[in-house]
């Protein structure tokens, strides 16, 4: 860690570093270099499928160093001119040598490539020196008209720095996730990124999954060049891209020298706004999550009380990881955020087993009808009965809300209701699928009993919620803290942290408490309305509580073992 | 997100770790004469380096550059990323990492010019690299103003006071480095202040001590590295190979390794393996050091087509650190000299004093005066660059046959004694030519 020692600021140190910029410009070179370093030798392999051959476009570019290095074994007469038969015969040999040093395994046998066309020629350097491309074609028979692993290596001249990069494509031969690019994004070694924080790529070799084709096209996998493979994960939409705008004016924020005041609250203002995007983003739970507030009891309290669990949760996680982090070089981060991922999937997993469980019992369509408020009463002694009960109860003093379907009907919603008080996606996915008049108005009358009942066990699921949304610290809050740490920032990147999980908070909260007005306007709009229950909406609203119960657990299962994948 | 964060958090925990094994890294030794290359010692800006597990020079750049990517206006992490360049150029012999180094340095100051000392130590340790060593010493003491407690610009000032001839001040600087912080940087630059005043026993001792406290493989091999060439320097072939063997267990891809035991075998007589070993370390780092020394061991064994072949390459290092703004040093007058390319030898090494008044310049311009036959400015010549009393074979090589030319028979005779006394394998062309011009002056009446 780079600690900082302040030295007095000295009148000058303006004209000084003036001084030095023009050192530095009359010390820059005129002859462009090289992008990838004068000694480099660079390679270049262009794969094309096709059912019953591998073809191979392998280019070399050697930079000034080896060419000059090679140069007197191309001019083999010594005369010093490459004549092009000299070229001619460089080039076939050392595309030989290229295809001697390089591997095609087809389900791991070996296959050997043939040279098909060599071509060697010099082009212009630095410094009046030259710079040389190897050009090799090279093919091999193989039968691709079945599923087939291939793998495909490249070690000529290892020995040298340099860049590596391998392209793979198909035609009527389906790649199957691939993990090169399909074209080269050098175009084929003659353009380098030239960025100042660019690394060389290098990739040396390739497994690569080939079967005939089912679709039309090949399915290419994007790589990104550049190191910034990480935001690439997030990129992928207008809000992503702002997200990604935010995070850049954050960083330098927090990587500025002066810490004003100023500066300073923008930081966690924008801390918290980066939360609250954060918390948006697919992929957490989340979702399930502000589903799972608004449908429970439909109170702003239980809103606000998962928001503050997550809060929490979220900032303890990163301030104890970012501090087990610096302190231990064992630790690896990427793992235990995995295992923490896979905890917090689970532990969805299980609230949306125990919701699931929940709705079997309560079974309203195999007892609830037949036994009336006998085979309700049976449930007595489950996590749910207290609202059960009284939502039950409430439900029957509206008995006479037959003037929109009768007392059968009415008998068949209520139970229905009582499940959703169960399932979180439940009000949710009927506020937006099935509006029923019916529902909504039981849901409205059922809502104030339910709060005041709320039974504690209720409440440990709404924080069980919590701490499972709260429980992976972002990398994104993890990073800030790192970073603030790093610039001996301690206290400010705990204050940016706290910040970002009110952020995340926020639009939990937000989400919840929106949700929740949502379904009370429907149920406004809609109370006195005429609309008609059909049977198809009655058997949807019955089916939903597992539905609903059932996803909040694969959506939990599928968290963990993305994470567990990830180890 | 994630690979970015834990780039990020390897970056927090090894920044200053990390560019400590940078600063180790590239002090690649060529032969004494010529000193280490500038070793840029970061170590001091945190003063307790933590050592990242397996930390290289590519993951710090890797580590840094992600990092920027990340934190676009940290200056520090700039200004590391351009001593991190500096290393990777010295290391690999790959000049335009230069203009990268400046690039990344200058865009540090663009973002801080009012306290940025380490920007300074870049800029220093880069004045250095390009042989600027008039401009290095402004830009470490610009950078001591700011802050008078880094390590790290007094190794960049002791770097450029040194090569500008200023043995005194550069001792100081050393001295103050290791006070503020006794890590292998510091004490490898000690060690080498001992070694030019021709006190050996007391070099490897500072560097037996670097060498314990070596915190990486890398640390270690760069130590025995250095142990090595002092036994080489001081004829013990068979214990430089050890040592080497010893650096190349520790670190198998020492390119510096790799060239101390080509250069012991090929003074031990095992030739071929020499040869071999010298042909993957110019295909690894084409040093153009390490080209020479292998050109000259392919001549000495008549392969003078291969050798002529090394000497093109050679060519076009030097015209490479040219145009990336790197001047000449004593080794490029050196093989001027040996190639009959006197004139050229000569105003090469007229500038290269003017520019570097360090022994090993004066040396080089002493043997091109000797080759244009103004033997007494090349004997006044060769007195300066004796004069600390570093033990060079090669010094005392070309003193000899200076003394010859100008007939002072016992001084070339003593020289001659002396040079092979010291290592009787110094080079192998230039030792057999003193063996035999010393047997005809004890043959001669």
């Amino acid at each position: 860690m780079t600690s900082r020692g302040i030295g007095a600021v000295r009148a000058g140190a303006g004209f000084v570093a003036a001084s030095v910029m023009g050192f530095l410009l009359l010390g820059a070179p005129v002859v462009r270099a090289h992008p990838l370093g004068n000694f480099s030798v660079n390679h270049s392999h262009n794969l094309l499928l096709t059912p019953d051959r591998i073809v191979d476009r392998a280019v070399v570019d050697f930079a000034e160093i080896p060419t000059t290095q090679a140069s007197r074994t191309v001019d083999s007469d010594g005369n010093g001119e490459a004549s092009a038969v000299e070229l001619e015969r460089f080039g076939r040999a050392t595309c030989e040598s290229v295809r001697d040093q390089t591997t095609l395994l087809v389900d791991a046998a070996s296959v050997p490539f043939s040279i098909v066309s060599a071509s060697f020629t010099y082009e212009p350097g630095q410094a009046g020196l030259r710079t040389s491309r190897l050009e090799c074609d090279l093919e091999a028979a193989v039968d691709l008209s079945a599923p087939r692993t291939l793998s495909f290596g490249d070690s000529f001249e290892s020995d040298r720095v340099g860049w590596h990069e391998i392209n793979a494509v198909g035609i009527d031969v389906d790649l199957i996730e691939s993990p090169v690019p399909q074209v080269s994004s050098t175009e084929t070694l003659r353009v380098y990124p030239t960025d100042l924080l660019a690394s060389p790529l290098d990739v040396r070799e390739v497994e690569l999954s080939v079967r005939p084709p089912t679709g039309a096209v090949s399915i290419p996998a994007q790589v990104d060049a550049s190191s910034d493979s990480g935001r690439s994960l997030m990129s992928g939409g207008p809000f992503a891209d702002v997200v990604d705008r935010i995070t850049g004016e954050f960083d330098g924020l927090v990587g500025r020298r002066d810490l004003t005041l100023g500066v300073g609250l923008l930081a966690v203002s924008l801390a918290m706004i980066l939360g609250a995007s954060h918390a948006l983003l697919p992929g957490h739970g989340k979702t399930v999550m502000a589903a799972y507030i608004a449908g429970r009891q439909g109170s702003g309290r239980d809103a606000i009380i998962v928001g503050a669990t997550v809060t929490a949760t979220h900032t303890g996680g990163v301030l104890l990881l970012g501090l087990a982090l610096t302190l231990s070089t064992a630790l690896a981060g990427e793992v235990v955020l995995a295992w923490l991922g896979a905890a917090s999937g689970l532990l969805i997993a299980a609230l949306g087993a125990s919701l699931l469980l929940g709705a079997v019992r309560h079974r309203p369509m195999a007892h609830g009808h037949r036994h009336g408020r006998g085979g309700h009463s049976h449930g007595h002694g489950h996590s749910h009965d207290h609202s059960h009960d009284q939502g039950h109860g409430h439900d029957h003093t509206h008995d006479d809300f037959g003037a929109l379907g009768g007392h059968r009907r009415l008998e068949h919603v209520v139970p229905d209701s009582n499940r959703m008080q169960l399932s979180a996606v439940a009000v949710i996915d009927r506020v937006a699928l099935v509006p029923t008049p019916e529902v909504l108005e039981v849901l409205r009358h059922v809502e104030e009993p339910v709060r005041s009942t709320q039974a504690p066990v209720s409440k440990r699921g709404l924080i069980g919620m919590g701490i499972a949304g709260g429980l992976v610290p972002s990398p994104s809050a993890l990073i800030v803290l790192l970073s603030a740490i790093a610039l001996g920032r301690t206290a400010f990147g705990v204050l940016l942290v706290i910040g970002y999980g009110l952020g995340m908070a926020a639009t939990l909260t937000l989400a919840g408490l929106f949700l929740v007005r949502l379904r009370d306007r429907y149920q406004r709009r809609h109370a006195a309305g005429d609309a008609r229950v059909g049977a198809l909406a009655r058997r949807w609203t019955a089916v939903i509580p597992y539905s609903t119960a059932a996803l909040v657990m694969v959506v939990g299962i599928g968290l963990a073992l993305r994470s567990v994948v990830s180890l | 997100m994630i690979k970015r964060s834990i780039t990020i958090l390897a970056l927090g925990l090894g920044v200053g770790a990390a560019l400590f094994i940078a600063a180790n890294l590239g002090a690649t030794r060529h032969d004494s004469a010529d000193g280490p290359a500038p070793v840029v010692g970061a170590s001091g800006i945190s003063g307790q380096p933590r050592i990242p597990a397996g930390g290289s020079l590519d993951d710090l750049i890797a580590s840094l550059q992600a990092r920027l990517n990340a934190v676009p206006e940290d200056y520090d992490s700039w200004a590391s990323l351009g001593l991190a360049y500096v290393q990777q150029a010295k290391v690999t012999v790959d000049s335009t990492y230069y203009p990268r180094a400046d690039g990344a340095l200058a865009r540090s100051l663009e973002i801080n010019d009012t306290d940025n000392f380490l920007a300074y130590a870049g800029l220093s340790a880069l004045a250095s690299a390009r042989h600027e060593f008039s401009e290095a010493r402004r830009l470490a003491d610009r950078g001591l103003e700011i802050n008078s407690f880094s390590a790290i610009l007094y190794g960049a000032l002791s770097d450029a006071e040194l090569q500008l001839g200023n043995y005194d001040e550069a001792l100081a600087a050393v001295q103050r480095m290791v006070d503020l912080s006794p890590d292998m940087a510091s004490l490898s630059r000690a060690s080498y202040t001992w070694e030019l005043r021709g006190n050996v026993d007391e070099a490897r001792r500072l560097m037996r001590r670097a060498l314990a406290d070596a915190p990486t493989a890398a640390d270690r091999a760069f130590a025995l590295v250095h142990l090595g060439g002092l036994s080489f320097d001081e004829g013990d072939a068979n214990a430089a190979l050890g040592l080497y063997l010893e650096a190349l267990d520790a670190s198998p891809t020492d390119v510096s390794a790799l060239a101390g035991k080509a250069k012991s075998e090929a003074a031990l007589g095992q030739i071929e393996t020499a040869l071999d070993d010298y042909a993957t370390v110019v295909t690894r780092a084409p040093e153009p050091g390490y080209i020479v020394e292998y050109a000259r061991l392919l001549e000495s064994v008549g392969r003078t087509d291969d050798a002529v072949n090394q000497y093109s390459a050679f060519d076009a290092t030097q015209r490479l650190f040219e145009a990336n703004g790197v001047e000449a040093d004593a080794t490029a007058t050196l093989v001027e000299v040996d190639r009959g390319n006197i004139d050229v030898a000569l105003t090469a090494a007229e500038r290269g004093v003017a520019n570097r008044p360090f022994i090993a310049m004066h040396d080089a311009y002493a043997w091109a005066l000797h080759a244009a036959g103004r033997d007494h400015d090349a004997l006044a010549s060769i007195d300066r660059a004796m004069a600390l009393g570093t033990r060079n074979a090669s010094f005392h090589y070309h003193a000899g046959m200076i003394s010859l030319s100008l007939g002072d028979i016992d001084r070339a005779q003593r020289e001659l004694i002396t040079a092979l006394d010291i290592n009787p394998a110094f080079d192998p062309l230039s030792a057999d030519v003193a063996s035999r011009t010393l047997a005809s002056l004890e043959a001669a009446p």
